[in-house]
């Protein structure tokens, strides 16, 4: 292949040529590429031509660069011109291409240019070349500026598809009637249908039926006025049934020629809708709520406003109330009241305070409050201990001793109170004290007294027994219960008269409003009563004395009764005994005092003048019944003083024997009348006794035996020791005692046979007195007889040894009884 | 015929102060006994006219006696006085329910006894 670029003059008539024309010619004569040239330079063309003379140098040419022209003979050997044009083709070049050719039937050129050859010129006539390659490049230059045209228009035309199929909106066009020419969307997402399924269907008729009316009255208006814009809302059915709302823009269009319609822009304003509904159910239901809230506001506004003017009223009565209050507190003068904080400082003082502790606020307050409490408690702890209890147990109370400002201490009763906020924090403590030691001395005294009126009361040997109003038993002590055999348990509560003075002393009933006790009660008089019964648990009675007492209040009202009573058994007892012995000493006393009286009567009335006998048996009884009354007398007397204690016996060291033989001497004269003869077997034994007392007694029993002993007869004494004691004997051969009186023979005016007394001369108390020194000695008297068989009179004293105990002894001896 | 007493009284001085007093002082005729036995039996066989009976005396006492000359003697009852020591307000009591004519209290005065007998007895007089 050549390649031959040859600078040529621009073409007469044409344009000049800024750039070499690139030139391709497919020529296997090169004589006729040359003409081809020649004819070309001459026309004024630039060419940077190549020469293909084969298939194969023409397909390596058009690779290399792409020619602007291609010139190509028509007949080649084995190919030709229409074949170069086929590859040009198919190799996607557009360069126009010339059939250079020598012979070339019309019909042929007709058939090749019909088959894309651009022309044709014979070789015959080249000098038409230039031209045909200028109308080449000319069509050329035509064709690429169409084609680029065309694709700017295409590329403009799938932007614009682009915007409008991917536009959100949806875009129809209508004609005048309504119809539908185009709608964006092959498959329309806002209302499902396809574009086939809606072209040239009316617009009209899936509208909402509410809708219609209103969209054809204002389509109707925007038809008549080409140019003109509407904007509408309205709903439209979906392809799935339901309905869409949507919002719309028409644009008339109608004179447009590129459009001749009328363009409808749509978007899917549902969700707005369903919002805006939202918004405006939320907004009613917003109004009604903040209409409901203005009515609440209003009513609890309107409530606020009482409140506060109650509260307002309440703060002042409590404010009244706390002033008072505080007076109040700061006017107790008997209790110290003060606050303490939760540390313990005092926060507040009052008068009582002050007069208790001696400290004055200004003193006191912020002190803590440990100055109330002695070193050795504030040492151990004490004050917050008490704290620390008040706050765990909520209140603390204790009676302790307390220090005032002297250092003096008082007893206090003491509460200290935890106070808390409504959060439920220690706020402090409230502290009450009370001075309790007067207080306590009082209750000691009361105690004191309380117990010793008990102590009284069961220890009185009178029954005593409490009563309520309405008689019946509230106390019964001790002695009362022993005596009655009921236990007090068994008796409060319960009718006292129902219990025990039930019945009279001779078995008749004796009915409760007859009862002197309940006089205490219905009347309020005293009674002392000594003729009634009580009966015991057991049934059985005993003679009665009692006080009933009315208690009064201090009102005067009586409000129980307090029966004190004994039992007087052995008084009745007594007083008849008494009664008998006033009666047998009034008996006896008087038996000599009437012989007296009658004696000294008749002898001083003179009548016994003529008598000198009878006179001097006169003188001889009133003498007679003198010395007995005298003898009497002494004895009486001498039997009291020693029964009352105020003769003691003068107890000295004795022998036994020598107080016998003492005896027996004085009375050998009276048994010599007798012829009765006295035995003494008296051994020489130690006794502690008042001799004289003891010769007294052996006299009397020496007196007694010789008076009751026949004349002749022996009587024996006898004195032996026995163990502590010394046995003393009198024995007779007397007519003996019978049984009965074995025992009251000792007795006062007791003695076997009244009348022995006055003929023999005794007075009835011998073996009283004899009884009563003996006990006085701490001995035993007693007599051992056999009727007809003699008496033997026993009495003891004891043992007289020199270092024997004897008080001891005496007083162990003193209760014998036989 | 003369009136006739009995006395019954054990103590001796008194039996025969009384006696003395009697019989100085009435023509009565005066017997004594020193028991109630004795007396009982005395009384039974003399009928006396009115008897002075001691009450406190060993064995049988006063109202004993009484009993046994109530008992014994058929009719009429010879009229019994006391003359005893015993005269407390019981005692009185005691003897006139026993249904004794009267009591006459110890000691007496010998000049005024045998007054105080027929005053007792509704006597028109001591001297009768």
């Amino acid at each position: 292949m050549v390649t031959t670029e040859i600078q040529t003059g621009c073409h007469e008539g044409s344009a000049p040529q800024k750039h070499p024309l690139r030139l391709l010619i497919l020529e296997n004569e090169p004589a006729d590429a040359e003409l081809c040239l020649l004819e070309l330079r001459k026309a004024g063309f630039l060419l940077q031509e190549k020469i293909a003379q084969t298939r194969m140098e023409f397909e390596q040419a058009i690779s290399a660069s792409v020619p602007d022209v291609v010139l190509a003979d028509f007949n080649l050997p084995g190919w030709n011109g229409m074949g170069a044009l086929e590859v040009l083709r198919q190799k996607g070049l557009d360069s126009p291409l010339i059939l250079v050719s020598g012979a070339l039937g019309e019909e042929s050129a007709v058939d090749c240019i019909k088959r894309g050859a651009t022309d044709y010129v014979l070789k015959n006539n080249l000098a038409r070349l230039p031209f045909a390659v200028e109308r080449a490049l000319e069509d050329r230059r035509l064709r690429d500026e169409r084609a680029r045209a065309q694709a700017a228009l295409r590329k403009e035309e799938e932007r614009f598809r682009a915007l409008i199929e991917n536009s959100a909106d949806g875009i129809v066009l209508i004609d005048a009637l309504g119809s539908i020419i185009f709608t964006s969307h092959a498959n329309n997402h806002i209302l499902g249908y396809t574009a086939e399924e809606r072209l040239g269907k009316n617009i009209f008729e899936l509208l909402h039926p509410e809708d219609g009316p209103r969209i054809k009255k204002v389509f109707g208006a925007l038809v008549l006025r080409p140019g003109s814009r509407v904007v509408t809302e309205v709903r439209y059915r979906l392809k799935t049934g339901g309905w869409r709302w949507l919002e719309c823009i028409a644009n008339n269009l109608l004179t447009d020629p590129s459009v001749a319609g009328v363009v409808i822009n749509y978007r899917d304003i549902s969700e707005r809708k369903e919002a805006e509904q939202k918004i405006r159910t939320l907004n009613e239901e917003l109004e009604q709520r903040v209409t409901e809230r203005t009515a609440q506001l209003e009513a609890v506004n309107r409530d606020l406003q009482t409140e506060i003017t109650d509260r307002r009223r309440a703060e002042k009565i409590l404010q009244r109330s706390q002033e008072r209050f505080q007076l109040l507190v700061d006017g107790v003068r008997d209790y110290a009241i003060f606050m303490l904080d939760p540390s313990g400082s005092v926060g507040s003082w009052n008068v009582g305070a002050e007069r208790m502790t001696g400290f004055r606020a200004e003193e006191i307050l912020g002190r803590h409050y440990s100055c109330f409490f002695s070193s050795e408690e504030v040492n151990a702890g004490r004050p917050r201990q008490i704290l620390r209890i008040a706050e765990t147990e909520g209140r603390f109370e204790e009676e302790a001793w307390r220090v005032r400002k002297d250092g003096t201490r008082f007893l206090a009763n003491v509460v200290a109170t935890a106070l808390y906020s409504s959060e439920g924090r220690l706020r402090g403590f409230s502290h009450i004290t009370r001075d309790v030691t007067e207080w306590s001395k009082t209750q000691e005294a009361l105690e004191t007294l309380r117990l010793q009126t008990e102590m009284i009361l069961n220890s009185v040997g009178d029954g005593i027994c409490g009563l309520d109003p309405s008689g019946h038993c509230t106390f019964f002590n001790p002695t009362a219960e022993r005596m009655t055999g009921w236990k007090a348990h068994e008796l409060v509560g319960k009718d006292l008269h129902v219990l025990m003075p039930h019945t009279r002393a001779d078995g008749s009933p004796y009915a409760p409003e007859e009862c002197r006790i309940r006089k205490a009660l219905t009347e309020g008089v005293t009674s002392r009563v000594d003729d009634e019964m009580f009966w015991r648990k057991d049934g059985t009675g005993f003679p009665v004395e009692y006080i009933s007492t009315p208690i009064r209040n201090q009102q005067g009202g009586i409000h129980g009764a307090v029966v004190s009573f004994q039992d007087i058994t052995e008084r009745r007892a007594i007083e008849r005994l008494k009664d008998e012995f006033v009666s047998i000493v009034g008996h006896e006393l008087r038996s000599p005092l009437t012989s007296i009286r009658g004696a000294l009567g008749l002898l001083a009335a003179g009548l016994l003048a003529g008598n000198p006998g009878r006179m001097q048996q006169m003188l001889d009884i009133a003498l007679k019944s003198t010395d007995r009354l005298v003898r009497m007398v002494n004895d009486i007397l001498d039997l009291e003083r020693m029964q009352s204690g105020q003769v003691l016996m003068a107890r000295t060291g004795c022998d036994a024997g020598q107080l016998l033989s003492q005896a027996a001497e004085a009375m050998r004269m009276m048994a010599e009348k007798t012829s009765i003869r006295l035995e003494l077997s008296a051994p020489s034994i130690p006794v502690r006794a008042d001799s004289d007392r003891i010769i007294q007694v052996v006299t009397n029993l020496l007196s007694n035996a010789i008076k009751f002993s026949p004349p002749g007869a022996v009587v024996a004494l006898s004195a032996i020791q026995e163990e502590n004691e010394v046995k003393f004997g009198v024995r007779d051969q007397g007519r003996g005692i019978p049984v009965d009186k074995l025992e009251t023979i000792f007795e006062r005016f007791r003695q076997v046979d009244a009348s022995d007394s006055r003929e023999k001369g005794g007075t009835g108390l011998g073996l009283a007195i004899c009884r009563t020194i003996i006990q006085q000695h701490g001995g035993r008297i007693w007599v051992e007889s056999v009727t007809g068989g003699g008496s033997t009179f026993y009495f003891t004293l004891p043992a007289g040894q020199t270092a024997k105990p004897e008080g001891k002894k005496y007083s162990a001896q003193n209760n014998f009884d036989h | 015929m003369p009136r006739t007493i009995l006395i019954i009284d054990d103590d001796e001085s008194i039996r025969e102060i009384a006696k003395a007093s009697l019989e100085l002082t009435t023509g009565w005729d005066v017997m004594t006994a020193s028991s109630g036995l004795e007396g009982i039996a005395a009384a039974g066989t003399n009928h006396p006219d009115a008897i002075l009976l001691d009450v406190m005396m060993p064995d049988m006492d006063g109202p004993a006696v009484f009993r046994g000359l109530r008992g014994q003697l058929d009719a009429p009852a010879i009229p019994v006085l006391f003359l005893t020591a015993k005269i407390q307000k019981s005692d009185l009591r005691e003897f006139k329910d026993l249904g004794v004519q009267g009591v006459i209290s110890k000691p007496f005065d010998p000049l005024k006894l045998a007054g105080l007998v027929a005053l007792l007895l509704a006597w028109p007089t001591v001297t009768e």
